[in-house]
C-alpha cells in the first residue's frame, strides 16, 4: 500500500511534466490506478496533489471519476472544505468538478459536502472563499434542485449574510473583491428568485422587515429586485409546491438556468428566448428567414435583444451596442411593452409608443422605424429591418461624432481618475434613472446616494488611487486579461464602444438617459471593472512595448513605478492580485458554465427550429400536392359529367330500341298464339281419326276371332265324326265277341256240372291245415315273447349288478387311496421319526467322536494338544478304517483307503461338524499342501455304501480296539519319525494313516505356522 | 349349510344376541367327524370363525400336519411323535445338552436344533441368537397354551417350520403393508411416526417374527395364531395396526422413537382381546372378498 502510495505520488509529480507524451502516459497510469482503486487512497492523494499544486492535469483526472469512487471524492472534498487551509482549493476543485456535471452530481445533495459548503459560506470571513463558494453554490443549485427541500433556509441565510457583507464590508476588503462579492450575491439572488420565488420573497419580507437589515435591503437587495420581474410562480405557486422535488423532475440543468434568467431584467443575466420563440412563431415569417434570427440570438445577448425588439436595435456591426440602449430596448420591449400588434404589423399600440417615447429619442426612433417598416412591407421583414438598424447606428455614430467630449464627465462629477470617471458615468446612468422608474423608493426621496457598488468604491478607490496613481484598481487585471479571452474580448469591445459613446455623446445623452435607466446591475459593474483592468493592461503593455519608461506620462506606467517604489507594499499587492486573479477566474468559470448551459439550450432550440423547418417544408409539399390533387379532382369531375351525359344518351337509345323490340315481340306472340290454335285443332282431328282407327281395328279382331272359332268347330266336328265311325266298328266287333262268349258259356256250364264234388273235400282239408298252421304259429309267438321278456329282465339285473360293482370298485379305490394317504402320512411320521433318530444318532456320533478325540488327544499328547487333535478329526479316520478293515476284508485296500478318506469329507459325521473342524479346512498352508499331495486322484464309486456301512459301524461299535489301534499308530510316528518316508513308499495300505499322522506330525512340528490356532490352548 | 334357512336364521339370531361361536362349534364338530379330515374346509373354518378352545389344539395339530387327516392313524402317528420326542430328548440328555433342570423351552430349542442339524457342539454352546430367541418366545407362548410337552414341542416345531416355509417370503413385506393400511386408517399417526422417525424402528421383529409371542397374552395370542396356522400372515399386520390405532393417543404424545418402541414392546395386557377382535374384524373387512372367494 505504501509502495503504491509512493508510486502514485511519484506519478503525480510527473503528471505536469512538460513532455506531452510523458504526461499522457502518467495520466493513463493514474487513471488506471484510480479505476482499480479500492480504499480511495489513490483518489485522496490525487485530490491532495491538486490542492497542493492546483494542477490542471490532476483536475482532468478528478473530473473523470466514475460512480463508485465519487463517495471517496466527496468525503475527501468535505474534509478539505471543513479545513480552513485547503478550503479555497477544495472549493475551486468542487466548482471545476460540478461544472463538468458528472453523473454523480446529484449525490452531493445528500452528502455532507453540501452542508459543509453552506456552513463555510455562513461562517467563513475570507471574501475570496466566499465568492468562490457562492459561485459554486449558484452553479450547483440547478443541478440539485431537490436539495431545496432541506436546505432552503441555509441558502437564504447564505444570501442574507453575503448581502449584508457586501453592504457593510466588515473585513474592509478591497473594493474589487466587493465588486466580485456583489456580483456573486447577485447571481445567487437571481438563482434563488428564479428557483424558489415564493419562499425567497417571504424570506426577504421576513428578513428585511427587521430594522437592522433595512440598510442592506436598500443598498443591495432592492437594486437587485429592480432587475427582476414578477415571477409567475408568485401568482400561481406556493412555498410547498416550489419546494416539492417532483417539480424539478422533468427539468434539466439548463432548463433551470434559463428558467432563472427568464425572470431577470438584467441583459447580462436574462434570456429572452421564450419571447423570441413566441414572436417568431406567431410571425408567419418566410422560411429561409426564420433560422437566421435564432442563430443570431443564440450567439450573444445583445444581438438577441436587438432582434427581439423586431429589429429595432439590431447592431449589425456585431459589437456591443450602448449599454443604456440595451437596457432600454431589450428589457422593456421584451417584457413589458410587447404587444401582438407589433407582430401583426399593425399600427403601434399607443401605450408602447408612449413608453418608448418617454424613454429615449434613439430608441423611440428605432422602434418607430422598426414598427413602421413591418407594417408597410408585412411579409418581407428582414431586409427592411436592416435598414433602420443601419440608420440607427448611423445615428448613434452621428451622436458619437457630435458629442465627442473627452473626460469631462468624470471631472464634472468631481472624481479624479479615469476609471472612477467611467464608473461614475455608469453610476450616474444607473443612479439617475432610478427616480424615474421607481419613484416611490425612499432612496430617491431621501437622497441616499448610490447603490453599494458605487458607494463603497469611493474610499477604496481613493486610498490607492490618491496614494499611488489613478489607475490602481484597474491595474491588477492587466496580466489577467489574456486569460479571459472570448468573453472578455467581447465585453471589452462593447465597453470600448460604450465608453466612446459616453465620452462623445455623454453630455447630450445623459439628460435623456437619466430619466429612464434603472440601477446598473452588479455584473455590469464587474464587467466594467474587468474591462477597465484590461484597458489599463493594454495601455501598460503598449507602453512597455514602446519601451518608454516615462512613468509620469502614462497612468499605468506611473502605477507600475509606484508599485516598484513601494517595495514594502508589494507583497501585499501581490497577494491581493492573486486573490483577484482567483476571483476573476472563478467568475470566468461561472460565466463559462452559464455559456455552456446556454449553448446546450441553444442546440436544443436549433433542433426544434430544424424540426419546425422540415415540418413546414413538409406542409408546403403537402399543400402543393393538395393543389395537384384538387386539379385532378376537378378534371375527374369534368370527365364524370361527360360520362354521365353519354350514359343518359345511351340509355335513351336503349329505351327506344327496347320499345321497338317489345312491339315486335307482341306481334310474334300473336302469331304464335294463332299457330297454336291451328295446331290444337289439327291435333283434335288427329285424335278423332285415331279413335276411329281403333274402333276399326277392334272390329277386325272380332271378325278374326269369329273366323277362328268357326274353323275350330269344324275341326272338332271332323274328329267326332272319325271317332263315331271307329265306335261303329268296335260295336260290331263286340257284338261278335258277345255271341262267341255266349256260346263258350254254354259249353263251360255243361262241363261244370260234371266235376263239382271232388273239389269241395280238397278245399276243406286245405282249410283245416291252414287253421292248424295258424294256431301253431300263434303259440310260437307267445313263446318268443316270453323269452324276450326274460332276457330283458336279465339284462337289467346284470346292469344293476355292474353298477354296484363299479361303485364298489370306486369305494374300494377311494378306500385304497385313503389308506394309502393314511399310510403315507404314517410313513412320513415314522420317517420323520427315523430322520430325527438319524439326527440324534449323528449328534451322538459327533459327541462320541469328540469324546474319542478327547481321549485320543489325552493319550497322544498329554501336553495339551488335545483340542487340536480332536478338532482335526483325524480320530475318525483310523476308527473308520479300522472297523472297515475288520468287517470288510475283501474290499480293496485302496478303496478302503479312499473311502475312509472320503468319509472324512462327505460323511454326515463330518457334515455335522462345523466346517472349521474339517481337516481340509484347517488353515495351515503346509497342511493343505500336504493333503493335496497325498490325496488320491480317483474317486471311489462305492463311496456311499461304504459311508453307510461306516456309519452303522460307528453306531454299532463303540470300538475300543480301533481306538487303541489309533492310539498305537499315533504314538508310533511320534516315536520314530524317520520311518515315515519308508512306510509311505512301501506300503500303500498304511500310507494314508501314515500320511495323516505325518501331517499331524508336521503340524505339531510346525505349530508355529498353524494360523488356525485360535482355540485356547491349555 | 348355508342353504338351510332355519340354520341361517338361528345363526343370525345367535350372532345378534352375541353368542358367537355356538353355531361354529357345531359345524366344527361336523367337520371333525369326517374321516379323512378335509384340511381345506378346516382352514377355511379357522380363518372365518374363532376356534372353540376345546378343539383348538386338535385342529392346530391337524392343520400343522402333526396328526394326519385320517383319524384312524391318529393313535399310531401320535405314538410315533411321542417316541420321536422321547428319542431326541434322551439323546440330548445323554449328550448332556440338557438335564432335568433345563427349562422346557430350551429343551425344545435344542431339540429343534438337533432336528434341523443346527445343534452347536456341546462345548461351543453360544447364547441364543435372534432366530433362537424368536423360537424361544414362541415356545414360551405355546407352553402356556398347551400342557402336554410332546404336543407342545411338535406344535412349536411345526409352527415355526410352517411359518418359515409358507410366509418366509412375505414376512419382509409386512412392514410396508402395515404402512399402507395405516395410511388408510390413520394418516395422522403415520405422519407422526414418520416425522419422529419411529416408523422404521417399530418392533417388527416382535410382531412379525415372533408372531406377537410375548407381546400379547396367550388367550388373545391363540386367536391370532388360529389365523396364522390356518394360512394367513396378513392378520399380523392388522393386529399390529390395531395396536397402533388403539394406543394412538399415547403414541402421538411420545416424540422420541425409542420411547415409542419401548411402549409398543410392553403394551398393557388388559384389553388385548378387544384389540384382537377388532383386528380380526378389520382383517375381514380388508380381505373379505378374498375369504369368501376361498
Amino acid at each position: 500500500m505504501s509502495r503504491e502510495q509512493a508510486s502514485i505520488s511519484e506519478l503525480l509529480l510527473s503528471l505536469d511534466s512538460s513532455e506531452l507524451q510523458e504526461a499522457e502516459r502518467v495520466r493513463a497510469a493514474v487513471n488506471q490506478q484510480l479505476s482499480t482503486d479500492k480504499g480511495g487512497a489513490v483518489l485522496s492523494s490525487v485530490v491532495e496533489y491538486y490542492l497542493d499544486s492546483s494542477s490542471s492535469q490532476a483536475l482532468l483526472l478528478l473530473s473523470s471519476i466514475r460512480e463508485p469512487h465519487h463517495k471517496v471524492l466527496l468525503e475527501k472534498l468535505n474534509e478539505s472544505v471543513s479545513r480552513s487551509g485547503t478550503r479555497l482549493g477544495a472549493l475551486t476543485l468542487l466548482g471545476h468538478l460540478i461544472r463538468k456535471q458528472p453523473p454523480w452530481v446529484h449525490h452531493i445533495s445528500r452528502s455532507p459536502l453540501l452542508l459543509s459548503l453552506l456552513r463555510c459560506l455562513k461562517t467563513d470571513s475570507d471574501v475570496v472563499v466566499l465568492i468562490t463558494g457562492v459561485l459554486v453554490l449558484v452553479t450547483l443549485l440547478p443541478m440539485i434542485p431537490q436539495a431545496g427541500k432541506q436546505h432552503i433556509n441555509d441558502f437564504f441565510d447564505v444570501f442574507g449574510r453575503l448581502a449584508s457583507r457586501s453592504c457593510k464590508n466588515p473585513g474592509h476588503e478591497p473594493v474589487a473583491h466587493l465588486v466580485h462579492l456583489h456580483a456573486g450575491t447577485y447571481s445567487l439572488f437571481h438563482r434563488l428568485y428564479g428557483m424558489f420565488p415564493c419562499s425567497f420573497i417571504s424570506y426577504l419580507r421576513l428578513h428585511y422587515s427587521m430594522k437592522e437589515n433595512l440598510d442592506t435591503f436598500q443598498e443591495v437587495v432592492k437594486p437587485m429586485l429592480e432587475h427582476v420581474r414578477v415571477h409567475p410562480e408568485l401568482v400561481t405557486g406556493t412555498q410547498d409546491y416550489e419546494l416539492d422535488p417532483s417539480r424539478w423532475r422533468c427539468y434539466e440543468v439548463h432548463d433551470i438556468v434559463i428558467e432563472c434568467s427568464r425572470v431577470s431584467l438584467d441583459p447580462l443575466e436574462s434570456s429572452c428566448e421564450e419571447d423570441i420563440c413566441s414572436s417568431s412563431c406567431s410571425l408567419i415569417t418566410p422560411l429561409p428567414l426564420t433560422p437566421l434570427p435564432h442563430l443570431d440570438l443564440t450567439c450573444s445577448p445583445p444581438v438577441t435583444d436587438a432582434v427581439s425588439s423586431s429589429g429595432s436595435s439590431v447592431c449589425p456591426l456585431g459589437s456591443r451596442c450602448v449599454p443604456q440602449l440595451n437596457l432600454n430596448t431589450c428589457t422593456q420591449p421584451d417584457d413589458v411593452t410587447w404587444s401582438p400588434a407589433l407582430h401583426c404589423g399593425l399600427s403601434t399600440p399607443p401605450s408602447e409608443r408612449t413608453a418608448l417615447g418617454s424613454t429615449h429619442p434613439l430608441s423611440r426612433s428605432t422602434s418607430m422605424s422598426g414598427e413602421k417598416l413591418p407594417s408597410s412591407a408585412s411579409i418581407l421583414e428582414a431586409p427592411p429591418t436592416k435598414e433602420p438598424d443601419r440608420s440607427q447606428v448611423r445615428m448613434v455614430k452621428d451622436g458619437e461624432g457630435l458629442t465627442c467630449q473627452p473626460i469631462t464627465e468624470g471631472e464634472e462629477q468631481g472624481l479624479s481618475d479615469l476609471v472612477n470617471n467611467n464608473r461614475q458615468d455608469v453610476k450616474d446612468e444607473s443612479q439617475q434613472p432610478s427616480p424615474r422608474l421607481i419613484t416611490s423608493t425612499p432612496t430617491q426621496a431621501s437622497g441616499v446616494p448610490l447603490p453599494p457598488c458605487f458607494t463603497t468604491p469611493h474610499p477604496r478607490f481613493e486610498e490607492p488611487g490618491s496614494a499611488l496613481s489613478d489607475y490602481s484598481p484597474s491595474s491588477p487585471y492587466d496580466p489577467l486579461f489574456e486569460l479571459a479571452l472570448p468573453r472578455a474580448a467581447m465585453l471589452f469591445v462593447g465597453k470600448k464602444t460604450q465608453e466612446v459613446l459616453e465620452k462623445k455623446g455623454g453630455g447630450p445623452q445623459r439628460e435623456n438617459r437619466e430619466e429612464e435607466v434603472t440601477s446598473v446591475s452588479p455584473l455590469k459593474v464587474l464587467d466594467q471593472l474587468i474591462a477597465r483592468g484590461n484597458n489599463a493592461h493594454d495601455c501598460l503593455s503598449r507602453r512597455l512595448s514602446a519601451g518608454s519608461k516615462s512613468v509620469d506620462r502614462s497612468h499605468s506606467g506611473g502605477k507600475q513605478q509606484s508599485m516598484k517604489s513601494k517595495g514594502s507594499t508589494q507583497e501585499e499587492e501581490l497577494q491581493s492580485l492573486t486573490n483577484q486573479l482567483l476571483l476573476v477566474h472563478a467568475q470566468l468559470q461561472y460565466e463559462r458554465f452559464k455559456r455552456q448551459q446556454h449553448a446546450i439550450r441553444n442546440r436544443r432550440l436549433l433542433r426544434r427550429v430544424i424540426n419546425a423547418t422540415t415540418l413546414e417544408e413538409q406542409s408546403a409539399a403537402m399543400k402543393s400536392q393538395l393543389g395537384v390533387q384538387d386539379e385532378e379532382i376537378r378534371s375527374l369531375r369534368a370527365s364524370l359529367d361527360e360520362e354521365q351525359r353519354r350514359y343518359s344518351a345511351l340509355q335513351r337509345d336503349t329505351h327506344t330500341r327496347s320499345g321497338q323490340l317489345h312491339t315486335h315481340i307482341a306481334h310474334l306472340l300473336q302469331l304464335q298464339r294463332d299457330e297454336q290454335r291451328e295446331s290444337q285443332r289439327l291435333q283434335g282431328e288427329l285424335q278423332e281419326c285415331q279413335s276411329r282407327l281403333q274402333d276399326l281395328e277392334a272390329e277386325l279382331q272380332k271378325a278374326n276371332y269369329r273366323a277362328y272359332n268357326a274353323e275350330h268347330q269344324l275341326t272338332q266336328l271332323s274328329v267326332k265324326l272319325c271317332s263315331s265311325e271307329q265306335l261303329h266298328q268296335q260295336m260290331f266287333l263286340l257284338n261278335q265277341q258277345l255271341v262267341l262268349l255266349g256260346e263258350t258259356n254254354k259249353a263251360l256250364q255243361q262241363q261244370l256240372e260234371g266235376g263239382e264234388t271232388q273239389r269241395c273235400t280238397e278245399a276243406s282239408m286245405l282249410q283245416c291245415s291252414v287253421g292248424k298252421e295258424f294256431l301253431r304259429l300263434k303259440d310260437n309267438d307267445v313263446q318268443q315273447r316270453q323269452k324276450l321278456e326274460a332276457a330283458n329282465h336279465r339284462i337289467t339285473e346284470l346292469e344293476s349288478q355292474q353298477a354296484r360293482k363299479d361303485q364298489l370298485i370306486l369305494s374300494q379305490k377311494k378306500l385304497l387311496e385313503d389308506t394309502k394317504n393314511q399310510n403315507r402320512v404314517e410313513l412320513s411320521a415314522s420317517e420323520s421319526r427315523c430322520a430325527a433318530l438319524r439326527r440324534v444318532t449323528q449328534a451322538l456320533q459327533t459327541e462320541m467322536l469328540q469324546l474319542y478325540g478327547q481321549i485320543a488327544g489325552g493319550g497322544a499328547h498329554p501336553n495339551g494338544e488335545l483340542q487340536d487333535v480332536s478338532r482335526s478329526d483325524s480320530g475318525a479316520l483310523p476308527d473308520a478304517q479300522g472297523s472297515q478293515k475288520s468287517l470288510l476284508p475283501f474290499s480293496s485296500a485302496v478303496g478302503i483307503m479312499n473311502g475312509a478318506v472320503e468319509v472324512l469329507s462327505t460323511s454326515p459325521v463330518s457334515l455335522s461338524l462345523s466346517p472349521i473342524d474339517s481337516p481340509l479346512a484347517v488353515g495351515s498352508f503346509l497342511e493343505q499342501r500336504a493333503r493335496q499331495l497325498f490325496r488320491p486322484t480317483d474317486q471311489n464309486q462305492e463311496e456311499e455304501e461304504e459311508v453307510e456301512v461306516g456309519e452303522e459301524e460307528v453306531n454299532v461299535q463303540p470300538a475300543s480296539p480301533p481306538l487303541g489301534q489309533e492310539v498305537e499308530e499315533a504314538s508310533l510316528p511320534v516315536g520314530s519319525p524317520q520311518t515315515e518316508p519308508l512306510s509311505q513308499a512301501a506300503d500303500p495300505i498304511v500310507a494314508p494313516v501314515d500320511l495323516t499322522l505325518a501331517v499331524q506330525q508336521r503340524r505339531h512340528e510346525l505349530s508355529i505356522m498353524d494360523y488356525d490356532e485360535t482355540l485356547p490352548d491349555i | 349349510m348355508a342353504d338351510d334357512p332355519q340354520r341361517n336364521f338361528r345363526s343370525a339370531y345367535y350372532e345378534k344376541v352375541g353368542f358367537r361361536g355356538v353355531e361354529e362349534k357345531k359345524s366344527l364338530e361336523i367337520l371333525l367327524k369326517d374321516n379323512p379330515l378335509d384340511l381345506e374346509k378346516l382352514s377355511t373354518f379357522s380363518q372365518r370363525f374363532p376356534l372353540p378352545s376345546m378343539y383348538r389344539i386338535h385342529v392346530w395339530k391337524v392343520l400343522l400336519g402333526i396328526l394326519p387327516p385320517h383319524s384312524d392313524s391318529h393313535a399310531l402317528v401320535g405314538g410315533y411323535r411321542k417316541e420321536q420326542y422321547q428319542d431326541i430328548l434322551e439323546a440330548l440328555e445323554v449328550m448332556r445338552y440338557i438335564n432335568s433342570s433345563t427349562p422346557s423351552t430350551h429343551v425344545y430349542l435344542r431339540m429343534f436344533q438337533l432336528e434341523s442339524q443346527t445343534l452347536p457342539r456341546c462345548s461351543e454352546t453360544s447364547p441364543p441368537d435372534e432366530e433362537n430367541e424368536d423360537f424361544l418366545s414362541i415356545s414360551r407362548a405355546m407352553e402356556e397354551i398347551v400342557d402336554d410337552p410332546v404336543d407342545c414341542y411338535w406344535l412349536v416345531k411345526c409352527f415355526v417350520n410352517q411359518y418359515h416355509t409358507k410366509f418366509g417370503d412375505s414376512v419382509p413385506h409386512l412392514p410396508k403393508s402395515l404402512e399402507h393400511y395405516l395410511s388408510q386408517e390413520e394418516p395422522r399417526l403415520l405422519n407422526h411416526l414418520k416425522n419422529s422417525g419411529a416408523l422404521h424402528q417399530l418392533p417388527y421383529n416382535l410382531w412379525f417374527r415372533c408372531c406377537f409371542a410375548g407381546c400379547l397374552p396367550e388367550s388373545s395370542l391363540q386367536r391370532v395364531w388360529d389365523k396364522v396356522i390356518s394360512g394367513s400372515c396378513k392378520i399380523l399386520v392388522f393386529v399390529a395396526l390395531e395396536i397402533l390405532l388403539s394406543y394412538k393417543i399415547i403414541l402421538m404424545g411420545i416424540n422420541r422413537p425409542e420411547g415409542m418402541v419401548k411402549f409398543l414392546c410392553n403394551i398393557p395386557q388388559e384389553n388385548t382381546d378387544a384389540i384382537v377382535t377388532k383386528a380380526i374384524d378389520l382383517w375381514h373387512k380388508y380381505s373379505g372378498t378374498l375369504i369368501h372367494a376361498i
